[in-house]
Order: C-alpha cells, then sequence, then structure tokens
C-alpha cells in the first residue's frame, strides 16, 4: 500500500537538497532518515520526561544529584540540544522518578507522535534546506496531506520550472479546493453538533504558499524516509 | 519562526494581488472539478487521522479562552518552545526552555518593547501593571505581540501562551 503522497517535482528538489548536502539518496530513507527520526522520537519521550521532573520541582542541579553526575552533562541533556540516548530515560525512570513505566504520565500516543512529526519536519527543513518562517501545527499538516493530493501543487515546487502564470494558476486552485474542503468539513461539523459558534475556517493563497514554501520540502522529505507499516498516514 | 521574512514561492506582488482577489471573494466565484485523493487511504479529509485532531480540551485559534489548563512544566516552558523556535539555531541554544523564556522576556521582549516606541512602551507598562487583572494585561500582550513582526507569522494559540508566560513571570518578579 502507498505511503505518504510525493509529487514528482517536489521529490526531484527534495533529492537536489540532499544531494547539496552530500547525502546518497539511496541510502537516505534506510540508513539516514530512520535513524534521525528514531532519534527525534526519543528527544520527544525525553522532554515529556523533562517536563514530569519539572512538575516534581527538580531541577537539572538535582536531577544530575540524583543520578550521581555533573550538572553541565545534565543541563545539556535538558536543554534539549543534546537529548540522551534511552538508557538514560530509563535511568531517570527508575533512580528519580521511581515510577512503574506504566504509571509515567508523559502524554498520550497521539501527542507524542504529533510532537514528533513536528520536530522532525522542523529539522529536516534546517538540515536540507531552510529555517521555517511559520510554524506546523496540526492544522498546517493536515493540509500538507491534501495539499500533495492536488496534482496542480506539484507545479509549485520551488525548481518545477513552471512559469509564474502556471504556479499562480495552481496556487488559485489549491486555495479553492482546500477552502471548499474546510467549508465542508465545517459544515458536517455543525450538523453533528448545534454548539458550534465559530465560522469555518478560511485559508488564503499568501498563507497557504508561505506553508508550501517551508513545509513542502521537509513534508517530501519526511514522505519520502517513512514507511506505510508506521501508520503515520492513520493511526 | 526564526526568520522575520516569510518564506514564499510566488514573488511579494503577484501574492498581494491574489490576497486582494482572495478577500474581495472572487474565488468563491471559482470551480475546480472535484479532486479525488491521489492514495484515498491517506485522504485526510476522509479518514479520521485520530492523532491530528486537536488534544481533547485545546482550544482551536477561532476559540481561545485566556482560562486555558496550565501546561504540563508550566507556561514558561511552553512559552520557551515558541522562543527558542523563534530563535532557531540562534544564541539561546544550550539552555532549557524555561531558562530560555526568562532569557527571553527579561531581555528580548524588553528590547523589543523599546524598539517599538511609544506602543512598545505602553506594553510593557501594561503588562508589567499591578493594576489590570491578570486576564486583560494578557489579552493586551496577545495583541500587541500580534503586530510584531517576529510573531506575526506564529498562531494566536503560541502569542497568547507566551502573553500569558510573560504575565506570569512579571507577576512573581515585580519590578
Amino acid at each position: 500500500m502507498a505511503g505518504l503522497t510525493i509529487q514528482e517535482l517536489w521529490k526531484k528538489d527534495a533529492e537536489k537538497c540532499l544531494r547539496d548536502h552530500g547525502v546518497n539518496v539511496k541510502e537516505y530513507p534506510n540508513k539516514i532518515f530512520r535513524h534521525k527520526f528514531f532519534v527525534t522520537i526519543g528527544h520527544v519521550y525525553w522532554e515529556h520526561l523533562i517536563a514530569m521532573t519539572e512538575r516534581q520541582k527538580l531541577d537539572d542541579i538535582e536531577l544530575a544529584d540524583r543520578l550521581g553526575l555533573g550538572a553541565s552533562t545534565v543541563s545539556r541533556w535538558t536543554s534539549g540540544v543534546n537529548p540522551p540516548a534511552a538508557d538514560k530515560f530509563f535511568a531517570v525512570v527508575l533512580l528519580v522518578l521511581k515510577r512503574d513505566l506504566k504509571d509515567l504520565d508523559i502524554g498520550n500516543q497521539n501527542e507524542l507522535l504529533f510532537d514528533a512529526v513536528r520536530l522532525q519536519h522542523e529539522r529536516l527543513a534546517v538540515d536540507y534546506y531552510k529555517p521555517p518562517s511559520c510554524s506546523l501545527d496540526r492544522f498546517v499538516f493536515r493540509l500538507l496531506l491534501r495539499l500533495m493530493q492536488i496534482p496542480a501543487v506539484n507545479n509549485l515546487a520551488p525548481n518545477s520550472g513552471s512559469s509564474k502564470a502556471v504556479k499562480e494558476a495552481a496556487l488559485k486552485e489549491a486555495v479553492v479546493v482546500i477552502n471548499k474542503e474546510l467549508q465542508r468539513e465545517f459544515d458536517s461539523r455543525v450538523k453533528q453538533s448545534q454548539n458550534v459558534r465559530e465560522k469555518a475556517r478560511k485559508v488564503g493563497p499568501e498563507e497557504l504558499d508561505e506553508w508550501l514554501a517551508c513545509w513542502g520540502i521537509p513534508y517530501t522529505l519526511f514522505a519520502m524516509g517513512c514507511t506505510r507499516a508506521w501508520g503515520i498516514e492513520d493511526v | 519562526m526564526s526568520k522575520e521574512i516569510a518564506n514564499h514561492i510566488l514573488d511579494p506582488e503577484t501574492l498581494a494581488k491574489m490576497n486582494a482577489e482572495f478577500l474581495a471573494g472572487e474565488y468563491d466565484k471559482l470551480d475546480f472539478p472535484e479532486i479525488p485523493a491521489l492514495d484515498p487511504a491517506s485522504d485526510p479529509f476522509e479518514r479520521n487521522f485520530e492523532w491530528l485532531n486537536e488534544p481533547q480540551g485545546a482550544k482551536t485559534e477561532s476559540n481561545l479562552s485566556l482560562s486555558r489548563k496550565r501546561p504540563e512544566g508550566g507556561w514558561s516552558k511552553e512559552a520557551g518552545r515558541v522562543v527558542r523556535q523563534l530563535a532557531l539555531g540562534g544564541s539561546l541554544a544550550g539552555s532549557n526552555d524555561s531558562q530560555i523564556f526568562r532569557k527571553w522576556v527579561e531581555e528580548g521582549f524588553f528590547a523589543l518593547c523599546l524598539a517599538a516606541g511609544a506602543k512598545g512602551e505602553e506594553a510593557l507598562m501594561v503588562v508589567r501593571s499591578t493594576e489590570k487583572s491578570s486576564d486583560d494585561r494578557v489579552e493586551f500582550l496577545s495583541r500587541w505581540l500580534a503586530t510584531q513582526p517576529q510573531f506575526k507569522q506564529r498562531t494566536e494559540e503560541e502569542r497568547l501562551t507566551v502573553a500569558i508566560a510573560a504575565v506570569e513571570h512579571f507577576s512573581n518578579s515585580p519590578p
């Protein structure tokens, strides 16, 4: 079964980004992306665990003390810049928090998964493309998934070679299609609940253009590395 | 995020023209044939993407409330994440989120207010005020942040998070 949708011209651009950074495109999914994504998942779990220690009023120094490690080492971990490997996670659970794994209150699977997907997109953007100018929230990511299923969006790939007129027409089509679907989704929500007071959210061309400019390549790099079995498409 | 200039595919003039047409309702008259999902199994509008649903209790952008549940780790940690993203790869690396926020609110935010002239000074005065209610201060600051280039691209929820954390910070450490 197919995984996340990948548009051909976006893929070409994404592959060029990899090559520009000295990455072997064939090896990228198995040897690079997966390792990085698993590290990101570990990082997300770690951040949630640190939030738990903070709720117990433990700062870096206290945490280091209890682990018998130097404060600077632990400070590097908790900063999120160099999160520790999984063994330190278990050490904190067992020796500092003194909890059973099943009693850990570190967020549910859905929250952790989205945090990992978002963080991975941010890292792919910075590592292989360019720092994004807007954030990736659930709404933007859902739209990104749908946008990449609209054939015209292929022409919006940065180096697609499409003329300005073609790009303009593609963006216009994407805006119309997306807003129609948002309205339809909103109408069905209204039908189900009488308490919906807000209006359907509308997405303008400038907004959509920025989302694609920031996240189109990172999304494609992400999709190139994902396997269907993970169920990123439908958990 | 780290850049004040937004990334775009099309040029600013074309986007401005398209945006004006969109706001004038011209796009409402356009109709494109239904586009089926290339892979129906991964159509986010047809399938139930449980993991992409907003967490229970979370507010949507159009339904924000100042009385949101305190996030795990506190507001400063949550706001620190936003500030960290604004300074992606910058000099703030190496601190935890709460420390980053504290540093930013005491230095970066201060500089931002001063650079913004009278309006910025007013924002600083309001956020440190002991006479106004916390909700009023948060609401004022959140609205003011929305006018600042660094924060324009952030979601309303993120601006609100930063505003709540800033008000909390100044309430706990009055001048």
